[in-house]
């Protein structure tokens, strides 16, 4: 299989300082362990809940964070731990599109000011080219030539979204990594959004990976999903393998407590508590003081590795082999 | 018999820029024992009326233009702020707010702060020994599942995790035995796996006490598996109001239709939206307010703001696709195809 990125071991530890000294008195474990492939074309799905890592393995593939080991290969190159010019050059092939569009978006500079940026930044165009490239894109996303003018905050939030990835489409990056992409805005500006990203997708012929909580949208988004528990991937496989056969007991859970917008009672099991911090990660399964599945051997003691159970559908647990039938209101 | 009733509530904001109809003539009501669900999108005016009933929506800027809001039969917009204060708010109506760190005093342990609240609430009556609310507090610490409650009390709310702090704040809402809580996005603040945990544990303690509810929520998943009845409001109006059941199964008004359309797990291949954005509400549209959207809408919809009609027993449209005079028996009561579009899954049958 082609491959455009490929994560292999990464881990991203933050120190934790303490007292006048700032000694280091443990280490918050965002990232632990991942690795998976993405291949061109492809939606890839990153989902867990917050805390999870999702976010900062996004970051730390972009660049923006030193991995504390593993690497980062996207076109067969390594690109983790680059120099900075090397760096910068990888970063256009790589955009990153902000939960928050205010994030990309000055407010003290009109919107064509915001396009040109990254432009002057990593290409050597003519002003004409320049300006050529950005009509083209701010067509393609919708909005109108004269939009350029204006200012960020004369913007709805779908359309600042919209703006948000005009900024990243103006380099004709490869990859776009989308962080929570529609937080914030209300259902029905959300579906219109989510539509608006896929035609574009096949339009610029882009890879995306897709950081998200909601199951809903990386169902409908995504053609690989890969779900996170405590930094790290706990089952990952095609979306339909996920949503139709979920074998990790967290993957289970996490889907039984999504309330469908149907009547009726919830059906599957409920978690107990909330998910441990980062910074004290239990031994063995990080997913056992929750798991119902959990036994003290070999649970408590060996961390499961995960294991191919179909195509391309991969789980880490030791007792889970068989994936729940879910009943579904899609099939 | 209805708890709360609002009748024909219009509520205005004086702004720089102008009048804003935030309210416009909304009519619902709350019954005895029942969870209500208010849906909308930003800015549809819920948590305006949530918090009128409380009393605690500013004039100016806000001016209350016409409309009533019974509880048990008295107007609250009538009522006197000492009466308010000394019989309503905290006693017999209780919050529970978003953001629970917010809510929460951080330089005093929780155990501190309930017992304050329990006091506030027995203002006016004997009332009971210290020993006797430190017991009525860990009652409710119990009741909402706080493991060893007694060592809770003399915790501070930092040290308490988002969930925990929610479960806090369902307690001080139920501490005083209200009859009537209102709950605004209780649970938007915290992760799938807990919000379950919350929401089915809000359901049973209310239940258990006959509470009614008033839940403000965006969020259409969380009104199917909690609420009785749906309220649908679109810029300041109630839309639809129906049994929770009947909402999902016969989405009449074509709001409340785009709306389910919009969900991701409702989705059937191409994803819908609503094409357009929310009505600024300074100047918003003449008569129905969602025809700007509508795809359905008639030259009368820009005209004169539909009435509210019971398309089936007790589920209320507002809507001109349904004209009141048309409207009569059992028989006319069933919309043709066109006029209800059904929104059934598959297993929809096995309700």
């Amino acid at each position: 299989m082609e491959t455009l990125l490929e994560v292999r071991g990464l881990k991203k530890y933050f120190p934790m300082a303490r007292g006048f000294l700032k000694r280091v008195v443990g280490w918050v474990k965002a990232v632990d362990d991942v690795s998976f492939a993405v291949a061109p074309g492809e939606i890839f799905g990153l989902v867990g809940e917050s805390g999870c890592g999702k976010s900062t393995l996004g970051k730390t593939i972009l660049g923006l964070h030193q991995p504390t080991a593993g690497e980062v290969r996207f076109e067969r190159r390594t690109i983790s731990g680059l120099p900075a010019e090397a760096a910068r050059r990888v970063r256009r092939d790589i955009q990153y599109v902000y939960q928050d569009p205010g994030a990309s978006l000055d407010p003290w500079w009109t919107v064509g000011r915001s396009l040109r940026e990254p432009l002057v930044v990593h290409m050597a165009l003519s002003r004409p080219d320049i300006r050529r490239r950005i009509e083209e894109v701010i067509t393609a996303v919708g909005l109108e030539p004269h939009h350029l003018q204006r200012y960020p905050h004369e913007f709805s939030g779908g359309q600042q979204r919209r703006l948000a990835l005009a900024r990243t489409l103006v380099l004709s990056p490869r990859l776009i990594i989308f962080d929570e992409p529609t937080a914030g805005l209300d259902v029905s500006v959300q579906a219109t959004i989510l539509r608006f990203f896929k035609q574009i997708q096949a339009q610029f012929d882009l890879t995306y990976m897709f950081i998200s909580h909601d199951l809903g949208i990386v169902r409908l988004m995504c053609d690989k999903v890969t779900v996170m528990y405590l930094g790290a991937i706990v089952e990952s496989g095609p979306t339909e393998a996920i949503f139709q056969a979920p074998t990790h007991p967290y993957t289970q859970a996490l889907l039984a407590a999504v309330p469908k917008p149907e009547v009726g009672p919830w059906e599957g099991t409920l978690l107990q508590g909330e998910p441990p911090s980062p910074d004290n990660i239990p031994s063995g399964c990080r997913f056992r003081l929750r798991c119902p599945l959990a036994q003290p051997d070999p649970c408590a003691s060996v961390e499961p590795t995960l294991q191919m159970i179909g195509t391309g559908h991969t789980i880490a647990c030791h007792f889970a082999t068989k994936p729940a039938q879910v009943a579904s209101a899609k099939s | 018999m209805p708890v709360l009733e609002i009748n024909d509530l219009v509520i205005d904001f004086d702004t720089d820029q102008g009048v804003v109809e935030a309210i416009d003539h909304l009519t619902l009501s709350v019954r005895e024992g029942e969870i209500l669900g208010v849906v909308g999108e930003s800015g549809c005016g819920k948590t305006t009326v949530a918090r009128s009933i409380m009393g605690v929506v500013p004039q100016p800027p806000a001016r209350l233009r016409a409309g009533e809001i019974r509880f048990q039969g008295e107007d609250l917009l009538q009522m006197a702020e000492a009466d308010l204060t000394g019989r309503i708010r905290g006693k017999v109506i209780t919050v529970i707010p978003q953001d629970p760190l917010a809510s929460l005093n951080p330089l005093f342990p929780i155990g501190v702060q309930l017992r304050d609240l329990l006091k506030w609430s027995q203002r006016g009556q004997r009332s009971p020994s210290t020993k006797a609310n430190r017991g009525q507090i860990i009652d409710l610490l119990k009741a909402v599942q706080l493991p060893s409650p007694e060592a809770q009390l003399r915790k501070y709310p930092h040290e308490f995790s988002g969930g925990q702090r929610q479960r806090l704040l369902i307690a001080a809402a139920l501490a005083p035995n209200p009859t009537l809580i209102i709950a605004d996005e209780p649970t938007s603040a915290l992760d799938v796996t807990v919000q379950a945990q919350i929401l089915l544990l809000l359901k049973s303690l209310v239940n258990e006490r006959s509470t009614s509810v008033f839940l403000i929520t965006h969020d259409l998943g969380v009104v199917a598996k909690l609420c009785d009845r749906v309220a649908v409001m679109y810029a300041g109006q109630e839309v639809e109001v129906a049994p929770t059941a009947a909402l999902f199964r016969h989405p009449s008004h074509p709001y409340t239709q785009k709306l389910l359309d919009s969900l991701p797990d409702r989705q059937q291949g191409e994803i819908q939206g609503i094409p357009g954005v929310v009505p600024g509400l300074i100047d918003p549209p003449r008569g129905c307010r969602f025809h700007t959207r509508c795809e359905e809408a008639m030259p009368i919809c820009r005209e004169q703001r539909p009435s509210a009609v019971e398309l089936f027993p007790d589920h209320l449209v507002r809507c001109h696709l349904f004209p009141a005079e048309e409207v009569h028996g059992p028989a006319a009561c069933i919309p043709s195809e066109n006029q209800v579009r059904r929104h059934q899954s598959p297993d929809d049958e096995n309700l």
